[in-house]
């Protein structure tokens, strides 16, 4: 059976990553053993920043996912504003809790004080993406599949992130991956900010 | 003239003047072509039957390319037609010529629009499926107009000189996956919207040419075609005049 015949929750964690491992082989021209479940895309694999976004759009091709266009910290720097996260060019305590919750996948050893805003992007690794994507296939199976017009049953696109009913003709996107994660950001953080608005 | 066999192209505005020169020329040279048309349907439905008579692949798809989902569903149609996107020429573009102290804001806007939200959007819509390619082509016409002042046309010029400086840009943003990213810059060609100011000064704008002659839209497509082969596949970046001398 090929991945595309597949529903989302016969899926299976190690399918799903086994075929992010193949995905980003492809788009860093790996041998797929080359590419660990752990490593840095950036430190061991050579992933450029142009790499990470060819890696969401294949991604998005293979899942029918709408992967999110900006990272952890932008999504963070919405919720909180930056000074709260970056201080000249440090990642702040709370940055710090704030990637401990949110890419729970990263060794808690790499999210120590001193880290560089800039190099938040080095700690990406295919378990981040595995991640991403299984949350963003979560996403799509609890979406409703009814048509908002008319209420038939919606057939999933082969070929883009939405759903087309056969009946009426109305599309409807999935939701993109940026307010997905900003959701659950905004979920994760609920105490904190609590705690910036009421200073010890 | 086989430089370009296999390979899939989209030409916007190519119902008529460069960017139908260059629908034909790619089909000349072995491409499968999407001719992009705004609103002269016939036109385009013209260069499509005229590339099927020689034993060409091609079709026609209406779409406005400042509209971002109707330049998604142009690009989705060549992709799920021809299984690939190899080349993009950003053609599409119109003018609205007035002296910028009289010039409105429509006037000004439609053009900047047109010329490089146009490009904006079309390139970025074949991104995904060039970089997994590992290899595209974009070109994007520009005009002499960007590097020789002129009066009564400050938004064409001034498009014209974003997309020399997006040519370059993006040359250097886009080169790790394989795509080059160059730019023709036409001079005076024969064509309907360079039919007014030929007509109002036909003398004075040949004897600038050192070539003396104007160009045909054949002449463009060629430069084109040069860009988009395989001949050229070490330049990226480049802003190809195509003027018969004109402002050196």
């Amino acid at each position: 059976m090929t991945l595309e015949m597949q529903k989302p929750e016969t899926m299976s964690q190690q399918d799903i990553e086994q075929k992010v491992r193949a995905v980003i082989s492809k788009a860093l021209e790996l041998e797929p053993d080359e590419v660990s479940p752990t490593a840095s895309l950036a430190d061991e694999m050579g992933a450029q920043s142009l790499d990470l976004l060819d890696i969401a759009f294949m991604l998005e091709r293979e899942f029918k996912i709408s992967f999110p266009r900006t990272d952890i910290m932008e999504r963070a720097t919405a919720r909180f504003g930056e000074d709260a996260l970056v201080n000249r060019g440090l990642v702040t305590d709370l940055g710090l809790e704030l990637l401990r919750r949110t890419m729970p996948e990263v060794d808690r050893e790499r999210l120590k004080p001193g880290l560089r805003a800039i190099d938040v992007t080095r700690l990406l690794s295919v378990q981040t993406f595995v991640r991403i994507v299984m949350r963003l296939l979560e996403a799509k199976q609890a979406f409703p599949r009814q048509c908002p017009n008319c209420g038939s049953l919606m057939e999933e696109s082969e070929v883009t992130p939405e759903f087309t009913c056969p009946q009426c003709g109305t599309i409807v996107p999935l939701p993109s991956g940026d307010d997905i994660l900003f959701e659950d950001l905004i979920a994760l953080t609920a105490d904190v900010q609590l705690q910036t608005e009421q200073p010890a | 003239m086989d430089r370009l066999t296999n390979r899939v192209a989209i030409v916007t505005g190519a119902s008529r003047g460069i960017g139908a020169a260059i629908a034909l020329a790619f089909a000349a040279e072995g491409a499968a072509v999407v001719v992009n048309y705004l609103s002269r349907k016939e036109d385009a439905e013209t260069v499509v039957a005229e590339i099927q008579r020689q034993g060409g692949r091609a079709i026609a798809f209406q779409a406005d390319v400042t509209d971002e989902s109707a330049v998604r569903r142009l690009v989705r149609t060549a992709a799920q037609q021809f299984a690939r996107i190899d080349i993009l020429i950003a053609n599409a573009g119109i003018v609205r010529d007035q002296l910028i102290a009289a010039m409105t804001l429509e006037q000004w806007e439609t053009v900047i629009q047109s010329h490089l939200r146009g490009a904006f959007l079309c390139i970025r819509e074949v991104l995904p499926t060039m970089m997994a390619q590992k290899s595209g082509n974009i070109i994007a016409l520009s005009s002499i107009a960007a590097d020789h002042a002129g009066r009564g046309h400050a938004n064409y010029v001034a498009a014209k000189g974003g997309i020399n400086a997006l040519t370059r840009s993006l040359a250097v943003e886009l080169a790790p996956k394989g795509i080059r990213v160059n730019a023709v810059s036409p001079g005076v060609i024969l064509t309907d919207m360079t039919k007014r100011v030929r007509n109002l000064a036909n003398d004075e704008i040949l004897a600038q040419i050192p070539l003396r002659r104007f160009g045909e839209p054949r002449d463009v497509a060629r430069a084109v075609c040069f860009l988009a082969s395989d001949e050229a596949s070490y330049i990226t970046g480049e802003v190809l005049h195509v003027t018969g001398g004109f402002g050196l």
